[in-house]
């Protein structure tokens, strides 16, 4: 078999094990739904000045807030939980001969494929309750496909780093949870510096896209910086754990 | 309690103390939600609706006390989903060992009320170097239920569902009660959102923390809502213990 084919298996395999549970699609569909309602509704009761400095209505900050939100964890969770389970078969493949580097290859295309589809469906389904018209939708892919390639290297690098379960969802609930109270804006915090959490980017490259109609191209260098960081400490994390521990 | 219960809270206790990256966690993750908020918060009044009263309070003393329940809700529903989650297996052979059902929802229970307690502890330790509630002892109280009520929704949970949709369910649930619809910066909240497991307590927390009478139907309200859920609970543990 070649590199290609064996990345490929690889991708087919860490796809297929998510897809298996029809739970996991059942949430992958309903969770963006309801996030995305849920956060329109609960922004709607704040009075609509002197707590958040929205760019929109409340309403579609909290939508735009709940997309974001829920594509980050989707992604986030997925990554943990695919690095805990996969963490044993890959030392064993890589003591079988398979290359680290297809094994990391195969596991970031795994999250970006299937970051891509939960970024797809959060985009459509944000796009059909806002129901005003969006002219940038492709852009709001762009927003939430940030917001999954963060949270699904962030859920390698500490599913890499805590390789147990509980001890692992904690700090990605928590990490979530925190960041995606800096990006909503709740607590009016500085912006020099919530400009940190990784969810605050992509927040504003949604928020621009369905407010402006534009790509928010300040924010693409952050963002960008915070993938390209998330991505070194992943793949350094998982090529350790994968290669560099005794078995 | 008899000596199979000390027996087996014994060993899920001494299978806590053998994590101590969890035990670490239990502590830091509280200091660093709550510190973060109360530290990076701009020092003005905000105001609050409480029991239909507006109330000003400064910023970073309303973070501290908002995001107790919210930390606690959070790391209590995690802690009780994984709780079921790891020990089911060996319970499920306990069981056949002549272990009886209620012996081992017992002491499950009893380990869920330590982790939660120790949650709570740490919040509180944050939280009250920010803050100093009006009333001390009815805003603990208002957090120990509030963590009691999502560790079980997240026993709950964690009967119901696997692992990884389980996490999800307890990652955006108390984010959603206790933060977006138990805030009372809201001034139009709707009504149905009373009806959601971390309405009572925190309803009595902002009312212990920022003004000086609470109102008991809350405190009432909100262990009702603990019995009931651990009456559901208990019901479920059982049934999945009971296993032949």
């Amino acid at each position: 078999m070649t590199a290609l084919g064996r990345v490929g298996a690889g991708v087919r395999a860490g796809t297929q094990s998510f897809v298996r549970e029809p739970f996991n699609v059942v949430l992958l569909l309903v969770l963006p739904a309801l996030s995305i309602q849920i956060y329109g509704v609960s922004l709607a009761q704040f009075p609509a000045v002197g707590i958040f400095d929205a760019a929109g209505t409340l309403e579609t900050t909290g939508r735009i807030t709940g997309a974001v939100f829920a594509t980050g964890a989707l992604a986030g969770v997925l990554g943990l939980f695919q690095m805990i389970s996969a963490r044993h078969a890959d030392r064993r493949l890589a003591l079988c001969g398979f290359p680290d580097v297809e094994l990391v290859v195969s596991r970031l295309l795994t999250i970006a494929v299937v970051g891509s589809v939960i970024a797809g469906v959060a985009t459509v389904t944000l796009v059909a309750i806002l129901g005003e018209p969006v002219s940038a939708a492709p852009l709001v892919f762009v927003g939430l496909g940030v917001a999954a390639a963060a949270y699904g290297l962030l859920g390698i690098l500490v599913g890499t780093v805590l390789p147990r379960e509980l001890e692992g969802s904690l700090v990605l609930v928590i990490l979530a949870d925190v960041d995606n109270v800096f990006a909503s804006g709740l607590f009016g915090i500085d912006e020099s510096i919530t400009q940190f959490a990784p969810l605050s980017h992509p927040h504003e490259l949604v928020t621009a896209a369905v407010v402006d109609g534009q790509l928010a191209t300040e924010h693409l260098l952050p963002a960008g910086g915070h993938l390209l960081v998330f991505a070194v400490l992943s793949i350094a994390a998982y090529t350790y754990a994968v290669g560099g521990e005794p078995a | 309690m008899n000596g199979r219960v000390r027996t087996l809270a014994a060993m899920g206790a001494r299978e806590f103390a053998r994590t101590p990256v969890l035990l670490a966690l239990l502590v830091v993750l509280p200091v660093y939600v709550i510190g973060v908020f109360v530290l990076l918060v701009d020092d003005t009044a905000v105001p609050l609706t409480i029991d239909g009263s507006v109330v000003n309070a400064e910023m970073s003393a309303f973070a501290a006390a908002f995001m107790t329940p919210v930390t606690v809700a959070i790391l209590a529903g995690i802690v009780g989903l994984f709780l079921m989650q790891s020990s089911q297996a060996a319970d499920d052979r306990l069981r056949l060992a002549g272990y009886r059902a209620g012996e081992l929802v017992t002491a499950r229970f009893g380990l869920l009320v330590v982790g939660t307690l120790l949650v709570t502890a740490a919040s509180l330790a944050v939280a009250l170097t920010a803050v100093t509630p009006e009333l001390l002892g009815w805003f603990v109280l208002a957090t120990v239920l509030t963590g009691l009520t999502y560790g079980i929704l997240g026993v709950v949970v964690g009967v119901v569902l696997d692992r990884l949709p389980g996490v999800y369910v307890m990652l955006f649930a108390p984010m959603v009660d206790v933060l977006m619809f138990q805030n009372p910066l809201a001034t139009d909240p709707p009504t149905w959102t009373s009806a959601l497991p971390g309405h009572y307590a925190t309803e009595l927390l902002f009312a212990a923390t920022f003004t000086t009478s609470v109102d008991g139907t809350d405190a009432v309200a909100a262990g009702g809502y603990v019995l009931l859920l651990l009456v559901l609970g208990t019901g479920l543990l059982y049934r999945t213990t009971a296993v032949e």
